[in-house]
């Protein structure tokens, strides 16, 4: 049912994103967060061409969108590390972790439950491809615009915001093109058409790299409960794409965007800002997926500078967001960026009510007691910076549906996803293990040990 | 670490249940004949609909200009307009206000739910969702 060029063309992505490899500590990953790493950086880094290209009114192909990760790819290949002593193919033997003490190489199993997690892991991901190959969680928005507008940049090979535009077939031309564009990706050299079943296949595709990406990241940085989270995150986000038929739609990628920085940003062993770049790479992409992506950045940058005093970790994200709202300016496709309706206080108890019905998630609030009961079981004051962002992004949605017809129905399931994500990064960050100044660590960018980065 | 890691492969595993007992509650599995075959509020009709438009971008030359519309349902012109821009990917879909006097009328029309009360088209083909016209030359 798919084929051939959307795979390979999708399976092109972490190929040309494989120059990440010279980002910090990004080689002594596993291969299981090595593989999603490579990939986000690849996409971000197409669609980032693509939205360029577009912006300059140059039509883009194969031969301009190609060669720049191609050599980046081709060169960090070439180039010895500089970052902690690892080697080219990410080994550093004899190298013990300064959190943990372990040879990281060697992994962190659960003394519990070993490898368990990969059981409802794997489970939960074949149940949501069987679902999207039964044809049962196709978004409508996929057939009427998601899907369409990738059609249609593919064809004309650009950002063709006069179709999106036409008010015979309104587009919401407002939102951020990523979705798109990477469907635009895998139509090169095609026929014009569309790979419609690999457009709802990349929604397992998304989980699947999300949950390695989570495991791989935990195992790095010593998380022992990283593979139960990994299973936790994997189950419910299957559940939920399941029940809110996302396939083909910008949430799963969205999720997958957002996972990766919060793993870069959560997932350290020598220094905080040690996967700082990666971190810049998805935040950036997460602007250009969906609307509401630019508050998840705007919160993550701002408790994380005021944390970290790391400022330059938000200049991509920043200016990504900036030129495609410079670029929606001027094109006039900030609709969705302006409240349609005035705030009304009268309206703020009864949608709160609502929206603490819709927490809920139609399962009895579990998945925020399932994390609630592994943050608690670590230290749970590591949790706080991520339980402030998870609120703040509530907050914000509560903004949103406070309306006379909020109509949390239609959207809550699909929003509230967002915060969910951030309190489990709450759990999977109280279980990281003491940053220790450690005098065999041979990253000269180590910073000093404080003790409000043990704590 | 013990109580975490249980309370983490139990909720998984519980979730994972849950959402093989809603996929199976959706027709469980089974490979589709098209991406919407189970979806919507009426996936027979979406499914048919997606065949008709199939059919319709197979059988139509490449770059023939089109209109989709459901003459019973017109309020929906613009809903059914953005699925046709997707699903007739060689075709030129055009606005339904081409079939008006004094405009260039499409090569073809694509009826949903109706049929077509316009002299200048000739049927070409029918399903039960819907069928296809052609213009006479």
């Amino acid at each position: 049912v798919i084929g051939a060029r959307f795979v390979l063309l999708t399976l092109a992505l972490p190929l040309l994103g494989s120059y990440a490899r010279r980002f910090g500590n990004v080689r002594a990953l596993p291969l299981a967060a090595r593989i999603p790493v490579y990939f986000a950086t690849g996409l971000f880094t197409i669609v980032a061409e693509m939205f360029v290209l577009s912006a300059f009114g140059v039509r883009w192909s194969a031969a301009l969108l190609v060669p720049l990760p191609l050599v980046l790819a081709i060169a960090a290949g070439y180039r010895l590390p500089v970052a902690s002593g690892v080697s080219p193919e990410g080994k550093a033997p004899g190298h013990r972790s300064p959190v943990t003490g372990n040879a990281f190489l060697t992994g962190h199993r659960s003394p519990v439950t070993g490898n368990a997690f990969l059981i409802p892991t794997a489970a939960a991901l074949l149940i949501l491809l069987s679902a999207v190959l039964a044809g049962a969680l196709t978004s409508g928005d996929y057939v009427i615009f998601w899907g369409t507008k990738g059609q249609r940049f593919g064809q004309t090979h650009m950002l063709d915001y006069a179709f999106t535009l036409d008010p015979n077939h309104y587009m919401h031309p407002d939102y951020p093109p990523l979705v798109p564009f990477f469907y635009a990706w895998t139509m090169l050299g095609g026929d014009g058409a569309f790979d419609w079943w690999g457009g709802i296949l990349s929604a397992p595709m998304f989980l699947g790299l999300g949950a390695a990406a989570m495991w791989g990241f935990g195992r790095y940085a010593g998380i022992r409960v990283a593979g139960p989270m990994a299973a936790l995150f994997a189950s419910s986000y299957a559940l939920f794409y399941i029940r809110n038929a996302v396939a083909g739609n910008a949430e799963p990628a969205l999720h997958f965007f957002e996972l990766i920085a919060l793993c870069a940003l959560t997932c350290w062993r020598d220094r905080p800002n040690e996967h700082n770049a990666i971190a810049a790479i998805a935040l950036a992409a997460v602007t250009l997926t969906k609307v509401e992506g630019g508050v998840f950045v705007a919160i993550v940058l701002t408790l994380t500078c005021l944390s970290r005093a790391r400022w330059k970790l938000g200049f991509l994200p920043v200016i990504t967001l900036s030129s495609w709202l410079l670029f929606g300016y001027v094109h006039g496709l900030t609709d969705t960026y302006v409240p349609r309706d005035d705030l009304s206080i009268k309206y703020l108890v009864p949608t709160a009510r609502e929206l603490v019905k819709e927490l809920a998630l139609r399962l009895h609030y579990t998945p925020w007691i399932a994390a609630a009961i592994v943050l608690l079981t670590g230290r749970a004051r590591r949790g706080i910076p991520y339980i402030l962002a998870s609120l703040g992004f509530t907050a914000f949605l509560l903004s949103v549906y406070t309306r006379a017809e909020p109509h949390l129905d239609w959207s809550a399931g699909r929003t509230l996803m967002t915060p969910l994500l951030l309190f489990y990064f709450a759990a999977v960050n109280a279980h990281r293990a003491a940053h220790r100044p450690d005098v065999t660590s041979s990253s000269p960018a180590a910073g000093p040990y404080t003790p409000a980065s043990a704590r | 670490m013990r109580i975490a890691s249980i309370a983490g492969w139990i909720f998984a595993a519980a979730f994972t249940v849950i959402a093989a007992r809603e996929h199976l509650a959706r027709g469980g599995p089974m490979l589709a004949r098209t991406i919407a075959s189970n979806s919507s509020n009426n996936p027979r009709d979406a499914e048919a609909t997606l065949q008709l438009y199939a059919y319709a971008s197979r059988t139509m030359p490449k770059g023939a200009t089109v209109t989709a519309f459901k003459p019973r349902s017109r309020g929906e012109d613009m809903m059914t307009a953005r699925i046709a821009h997707g699903q007739l990917p060689y075709q030129r879909v055009v606005p339904q206000r081409d079939l008006e006097p004094g405009r260039t009328p499409p090569d073809y029309v694509l009826t949903f739910g109706g049929p077509l009360d316009d002299p200048r088209y000739a049927h070409a083909y029918e399903t039960r969702i819907g069928a296809l016209w052609k213009r006479m030359q």
